[in-house]
Order: structure tokens, then sequence, then C-alpha cells
């Protein structure tokens, strides 16, 4: 539950690792902070199982919902969002 | 159409001898619909601070754990349940969220944004995004899960599924409404003109006979 701070070892304690689950699934906190959570997660087989479970159920969720027909509003709202994030990939490279 | 059904059969001193039942019952159902409706649209779109404080971070892990889904050799958890629920169940629960999770919660399962390309669409600073895609995956969680209660495809003594009524009234009553319901349901789709669809759910216990290898985290 504590942070760990041994031989110069900066890593995260259960509670700062659990802040973080959603953030460090999605990769979305810093470099340092996702070798922290990462490093934890070694030392820690309960938080391991924690974060192996929501990564299971956010992959899971992901994958039914690939093929489900979604109401009108957001089948629109979709194909609006491709289209945009089409627009922001660049282009083949010009020979 | 169930809950038509108990309507119906607590009216039934209304229904007119040698009048049409099929045209009384349809009335019934199509009040029953406008309820619905009409319920729906009060429904406040923002969830109580009462409701935040009970959606802890990892809500399903703790609810599946206590279920005794966590055992060895009965495989990875989360997949157990999605598996044991249809892609239009999950997606009537996404759907079914309060507008602005749901929004942020469809970009980013169905859509798979990042943060920063959901913050833009919906043109919302990133911690609003952040925050409401943490709020939604609880809620969604706990749809999930009373889904898969509803269904009787987990087992559990949690007490929040003690509050309800059907769990409680297992009496004669309810075998004397059932054999009601199952010709109601019948004459009530006939006369909508359908036919019965069958849902694809796996039988209740399913989840405990799903036999895998747990496989170790690797971030």
């Amino acid at each position: 539950m504590f942070r760990i701070n041994l031989l110069g070892l900066d890593i995260y304690g259960c509670r700062e690792a659990l802040e973080r689950l959603d953030d460090y699934l999605d990769r979305e906190l810093s470099h340092e902070e996702q070798r922290k959570v990462g490093q934890h997660l070694k030392i820690c087989h309960e938080c391991a199982r924690k974060f192996a479970f929501e990564h299971d159920l956010v992959n899971g969720l992901r994958e039914k919902t690939q093929h489900v027909a979604l109401p009108l509003d957001f089948a629109a709202l979709s194909s609006r969002i491709t289209q945009a994030l089409r627009k922001e990939e660049p282009g083949p490279p010009e020979s | 159409l169930q809950e038509s059904a108990i309507l119906a059969f607590r009216a039934f001193d209304g229904f007119e001898r040698d009048t049409n039942f099929k045209a009384w019952f349809g009335r019934v159902l199509h009040n029953c619909f406008l309820q619905r409706v009409r319920t729906a649209n009060r429904r406040p779109q923002t969830v109580s601070a009462e409701d935040d404080d009970q959606l802890d971070a990892l809500y399903l892990f703790d609810r599946t754990r206590q279920a005794g889904m966590h055992g060895r050799g009965q495989g990875d958890p989360a997949g157990v349940l999605l598996d044991a629920l249809d892609g239009d169940q999950i997606r009537d629960a996404l759907v079914a969220l309060p507008d602005e999770y749901r929004v942020v919660a469809t970009l980013y399962f169905v859509q798979e944004l990042t943060y920063e390309q959901i913050a833009q669409v919906v043109e919302c600073p990133l911690n609003t995004v952040r925050s409401r895609l943490h709020r939604s995956r609880r809620l969604l969680q706990r749809a999930l899960w009373e889904l898969a209660q509803e269904r009787g495809l987990v087992l559990t003594d949690d007490p929040s599924s003690a509050k309800r009524p059907r769990n409680k009234n297992s009496s004669g009553l309810s075998s004397l409404l059932l054999m009601l319901l199952v010709p109601m349901q019948a004459c009530a789709l006939s006369c909508a003109g359908t036919t019965s669809k069958k849902r694809d759910y796996k039988a209740g216990g399913a989840l405990y006979s799903y036999h895998v290898q747990n496989q170790p985290f690797r971030p």
C-alpha cells in the first residue's frame, strides 16, 4: 500500500497504481508513470490480476461491440468520425 | 411484455366477456409501452452523488470475485462474463448510459478513439473526457453485472440483488402467474403479428463450467 523507495528504486504502491489503472491500460500516462505502474505490477500479483481483468474487459467489450448495429444518431456520428480520421491520415508518398 | 401480462392479470376484472381479448390485451400492451417511454423520458440524465459513491473502480472485478468466478481453472472471468452476453445486450447497456457518458463510451469502445481524439470530437477538455470515461466504464460494469444477474447467468448473494422483488416472491402466486403468462404472451405475439424470436442466452450456471487456464497478465 505504500510507495516503495528502496535502494533508489522509485515505484508505486497499490493505491497509486490503481489510481492510474485506466490511464495505464490506455497508455495515457507519461513514460515515467507508465514505467512505475509496470514495475509495481511485476511485484504485486493482486494488482496484476485487477489490471488483467480490466484489460480483458475492455478488449472483450470492444470485440463485442464491433459488429452491433448502433442507433441512427451514432451511426451518423461514427461515419463523420471515420471520415475526419481519414482526412487526418497522411496520404501515400508521392513518387 | 411480461409487465403487460402482469398488468392485464391485475386489470382482468375490467375485461368484458364476449369481447375481443386480443384487442383488449393489445391496448394494455400499448399503454404499457407508452408508460415506459414516459418513464424513460423522465429519467435523469446525470448520475447522482449516491450512485457515484457506489461506483468503485473495480466494480465488476469485485462482484465476479464475490460470485466465485476467480477460482483456478475457471478462465478469464471478464471474458467468461462477456461470452455469456450477446452483442445486442451489451449494445443496449451502452446505449442506456446517460448522454454525457454514452457518447464518450461509444467513441472509446466502438470507435476505439484515444482520449485526445474523443476530446476533439466532443469538444471537451482532456480531463473532462478522462473523468467521463472513467465513470462510464464503471456505469457500464454495473449495467453488465445487473444484466448477468437478471439473466440468471451468475449466482450471487450480492445484497443489491435481494432488493429485487422477483427473487422474493417464489410462492404459489408466481406459479399461477406463470401459467397465465405463457398463453398471454402467445396471444400478444399473434396479436402483434410477430413470431417469437429465440434468444441465445446461455443457461444459468454456464459461467461456472467454463474451464481454461488462467493467463498471467503481461502489461
